[in-house]
């Protein structure tokens, strides 16, 4: 399955806001851990709710954790 | 992996089994004809002992959290594209089934068949309007 247009820095927020696990991000975002790493990977793009959900855990605006590529996925 | 994940390995395997063991047996012991009802039943209670056997280890081996982890939105996602594959082989096998009652003088068979495909090809339509109309 093709990799959806968005990059995240969600690993790294995660990491700045005290090592904050996936299970805990999950728990705010309303979803499960494996979502989590899911969405980190850039293997699964969140629903709009999700994303606000995740950039409110980090007290972050949306586009500051969510990038849209027009033109595709970057290599990598 | 998600216990959703792993709870639809388990499912593969014991839908393969039994199809398996199924196919065998209508295969071995008188044909495509023979008895459906005592087959049907003995091959859903070997799914639902097979499921019940091969789900104790990966319930064991699986921590709490993610075991009681409620439904989130990948899950539903996963959950329609199951339905959706679904939906496509069953249409897929009452159309050949469909075909097979209608060419060999099973009236009764075709008619109930195209009458079930009718049906649900309504219900879906039904289910699709019902989004359109809540999110409107």
């Amino acid at each position: 399955m093709s990799r959806p247009p968005i990059t995240n820095q969600v690993r790294r927020l995660r990491f700045e806001a005290d090592e904050m696990t996936q299970g805990e991000l999950g728990e705010r975002a309303g979803v499960t851990r494996q979502t989590v790493a899911a969405i980190e990977k850039g293997r699964y793009a969140p629903s709009l709710e999700v994303a606000f959900r995740i950039a409110h855990a980090f007290g972050r605006p949306l586009e500051e954790v969510f990038t849209f590529h027009p033109d595709g996925p970057p290599e990598g | 992996m998600p216990f959703r994940e792993k709870t639809l390995w388990v499912q593969l395997i014991a839908l393969a089994a039994v199809a398996a063991y199924f196919a065998y047996d209508m295969h071995v012991g008188g044909g495509v004809n023979g008895s459906p009802p005592a087959g049907m039943i003995g091959a859903v209670i070997a799914f639902v002992v097979l499921m019940v056997v091969l789900m104790i280890p990966v319930a064991a081996l699986t921590g709490p959290s993610d075991r009681e982890a409620a439904k989130d939105e990948r899950d539903r996602e996963a959950e329609r594209r199951g339905e959706a594959g679904r939906a496509n082989i069953l249409v897929l096998c009452v159309l050949a089934t469909l075909l097979y009652a209608a060419t060999h003088g099973e009236g009764l068979i075709a008619n109930a068949l195209f009458l079930s495909l009718l049906l649900a090809q309504a219900a879906g339509a039904l289910m699709q309007i019902l989004h359109y109309r809540r999110t409107a």
